[in-house]
């Protein structure tokens, strides 16, 4: 509003900010300019100073008023006003009130002080403000020398006379001389043909405004030259807060392909981390049913870091899901395919290590190939040990490399974990590796523990080892505690915002629908499911966010998990609406959650590792 | 969601036919609210009405809640089983007027 001339691009807050910092620095000139004021003051009362003309009396009352009104600006400084766009016109102008005055006592002295109006309006970098400035020098210049030649301090400049000059006959000492006089003397010269007023404004005022306008315009220069580097520099900070949101966003759709939510019916059974070194990685894992009994296992690990592994991990990611959702043939082959598709148009010679496993989990086959990865460890028999397997070529690095698929049997209890380099190369600040050995000894030591706990404790272990040394790979692990009967269905994230609610609608009806539960019961949960839903999706984030929706069952229980990253809240920590016809519509928001409770048999709230987790759960047979 | 509305002598009976959820609610409460001016029963006919969530029982309450300051009638009609469900769960059943 207050600047039309400034280039739209430029961030108000920052612009703002700057604004501040000048209307302070103006604040320092007025303190400044009041000190000065004080020195002259008491050198003028202790006589080391002496003015000529009627100014002495006129000092003494106008320095105190201007030395408060300079000293008053501090405190306008402390309030509210600070911030207000106006904020500079009012400094600005009691400068050049100040400016004004001292031009009038003193016009010989003064005079230079109109620079400082102008050097101090250039900290706007506003070189509108600046003309502003000028123009109000110029104009109070031209009155201020004008009363001064009544006014103010004998100024030799305005009357050439030494001690005393006669008018109307009278002897007048220039010292005592009072505005009447020296009216009366210039009518006197002028009636001569000395025209003072002519003669002032030509080689005094004239000389003094030059000198300003050059000082003006270095002003208005360097207001607008410090302007733009602003505006540049605001520009870069917009850029890169731009591509830090784009690589936060990069890292949430990347988090996402990742199954996050492990959920089981009275334990962990799998449960998986991924933590990138930077914002985004080139690790992933992923588990996934190929049909009612299979599950299927991957992890890999892709050479680099940072935004190219992340694009070549997606595609290996996503290539080796489509192949073994699609092929169901041996794990050899799958690692065949996706070697030759990766090759293929691998400009930038990148390349993927690879484990995979299929699990039939009703018999306990475990089929596994391996391109170039580090061998899982396997607990058997009483035993933790590395699960050995022919190792093929890394995925991506030559086309038409042949792999070997290895099989073994896991019985009731069986635990197997798979793991990125970034585990055992993690680095301590002696350049030591945490190393096989490690793993092994600490696998061992806390096998009794759940999936979870395990791959948490394995995590503060590396923290623990590396003694504080920056994470350099990204660390990646993954439990598997072999049960019969998990079955984990499916995990999908949406945007959390209530214009998804008919995609979540879709995506539970047809879950249900399969699991075969009655018209009647998916009316009732996907109204559980709203009520969760759009809880997340209106407090979650401040912003735009995630929330991951995974559904699981087990012959007894279906299960929902709703995940989400946004700030920590327990919905159920609310107490219950009173609801009749009187109680206040406020209760109402309450209300969706008392609907979840009543339909859903079970609903439990944990917050863990940044995330708010909701587990719904639902008897099948009701 | 779809409304058809219909006001005979004042009595304004609105066909709510679909889903009533976070999304849609607020819909039914602009099609209804600049209608209620000198209607004195207010019918939602929930025939057709196959879901409901809380956002949708907050448009139910508050119509309640201005027809019964009024002093005026406020019905519910033929709602489904799943609905009615709903209305019993939440106690909404046990002021309302349901048909």
């Amino acid at each position: 509003m207050d600047e039309p001339t400034l280039p739209v691009n430029v961030d108000e807050k920052i612009l703002r900010k700057h604004e501040i910092e000048a209307n302070k620095g103006m604040i320092r000139g007025c303190l400044v300019t009041a000190a000065i004021l004080v020195i002259l003051l008491i050198l003028y009362i202790t006589g080391v100073f002496k003015t000529s003309g009627k100014a002495l009396m006129n000092v003494y009352i106008f320095f105190p008023i201007l030395i408060a009104g300079l000293v008053s600006s501090y405190l306008f400084g402390k309030t509210k006003w600070i911030d207000k766009a106006w904020c500079k016109y009012v400094l600005i102008s009691l400068m050049l009130l100040v400016m004004f005055s001292l031009n009038i006592l003193l016009p010989k002295h003064a005079i230079l002080g109109w620079a400082i109006c102008l050097i101090l309006a250039n900290n706007y970098f506003n070189s509108r403000f600046v003309l502003i400035t000028y123009i109000s020098v110029a104009v109070l210049m031209f009155l201020g020398i004008y009363l001064a030649m009544f006014y103010g301090e004998w100024d030799a400049n305005f009357f050439n006379v030494a001690k005393e000059f006669t008018v109307d006959g009278r002897v007048v000492k220039v010292n005592e001389s009072t505005a009447q006089d020296r009216w009366a003397l210039l009518a006197e010269l002028r009636a001569n043909g000395d025209n003072r007023y002519l003669l002032v404004f030509l080689y005094y005022y004239v000389p003094r405004l030059l000198s300003l306008t050059i000082i003006s315009f270095i002003c208005f220069g360097l207001a607008s030259r410090s302007f733009r580097l602003l505006n540049d520099e605001i520009s870069i900070a917009t850029e890169k807060e731009k591509m830090k949101g784009e690589l936060e966003v990069a890292r949430a759709i990347q988090a996402s392909v990742l199954p996050r939510v492990f959920p089981g019916d009275d334990k962990e059974r799998v449960f998986a981390l991924m933590n990138p070194a930077k914002e985004v990685g080139g690790d992933f894992y992923d588990y996934f049913y190929t049909d009612d009994t299979h599950i299927f296992f991957v992890i890999a690990d892709v050479s680099g870091k940072g935004v190219p592994a992340a694009l070549f991990m997606m595609k290996t990611e996503t290539l080796i899901k489509s192949l073994a959702t699609s092929l169901r043939t041996d794990t050899a082959t799958i690692l065949e395919k996706a070697n030759n598709s990766l090759c293929s148009g691998n400009d930038a010679s990148m390349f993927v290590t690879c484990w995979i496993g299929v699990l039939d989990t009703v018999t306990g086959d475990l089929r596994y190939s391996n391109a170039g990865h580090n061998d899982p460890v396997i607990y058997r028999n009483g035993k933790v040990e590395f699960l050995k397997g022919s190792h093929g070529m890394v995925l991506g690095g030559m086309e038409g490399m042949k792999y070997r698929e290895n099989k073994i049997v896991l019985n009731e209890g069986d635990k197997f974990i798979l793991y990125t380099d970034g585990v055992t190369e993690a680095h301590n600040i002696h350049d030591e590796l945490f190393g096989n050995d490690r793993l092994i000894e600490f696998t061992s030591k806390h096998i009794e523990s759940d999936a979870q706990n395990f791959i948490s404790s394995l995590r503060k272990e590396l923290d623990v080892f590396s003694e504080g040394k920056e994470q350099f790979d990204d660390i990646t692990m993954l439990m598997v505690d072999y049960h019969e009967g998990a079955n984990i269905m499916e995990s999908r994230c949406f945007k959390a915002d209530t214009g998804e609610l008919d995609s979540l609608f879709n995506y539970s009806s047809s879950l249900l629908e399969i699991l075969n539960f009655s018209k009647r019961d998916i009316i009732m949960i996907n109204t559980a499911l709203e009520e969760v839903f759009v809880n997340v999706a209106n407090y979650a984030y401040t912003g735009d966010g995630l929330v991951e929706v995974s559904l699981s069952n087990d012959k007894n229980n279906i299960t929902f998990v709703f995940s989400d990253a946004g700030k920590p809240f327990n919905p159920l920590e609310r107490p219950d609406p009173k609801i009749t016809a009187d109680s206040d519509l406020r209760e109402i928001s309450s209300l969706g959650i008392y609907m979840v409770k009543n339909i859903m048999d079970k609903v439990e709230y944990r917050y863990e590792d940044g995330h708010n987790i909701l587990t719904l759960t639902k008897a099948r047979i009701s | 969601m779809e409304v058809i509305k219909k006001n005979e002598g004042g009595v304004l009976t609105a066909v709510v036919k679909g889903r009533l959820d976070t999304n849609s609610a607020p819909d039914l409460e602009k099609e209804i609210t600049p209608e209620l001016s000198g209607v004195n029963t207010l019918i939602f006919d929930f025939s057709d009405l196959v879901y409901i969530s809380s956002a949708g029982l907050r448009i139910i309450l508050l119509m309640h809640k201005t027809m019964n300051a009024a002093k005026k009638k406020f019905i519910i009609r033929n709602p489904h089983a799943e609905v009615m469900e709903i209305f019993e769960m939440t106690g909404f059943s046990s002021f309302l007027t349901i048909e």
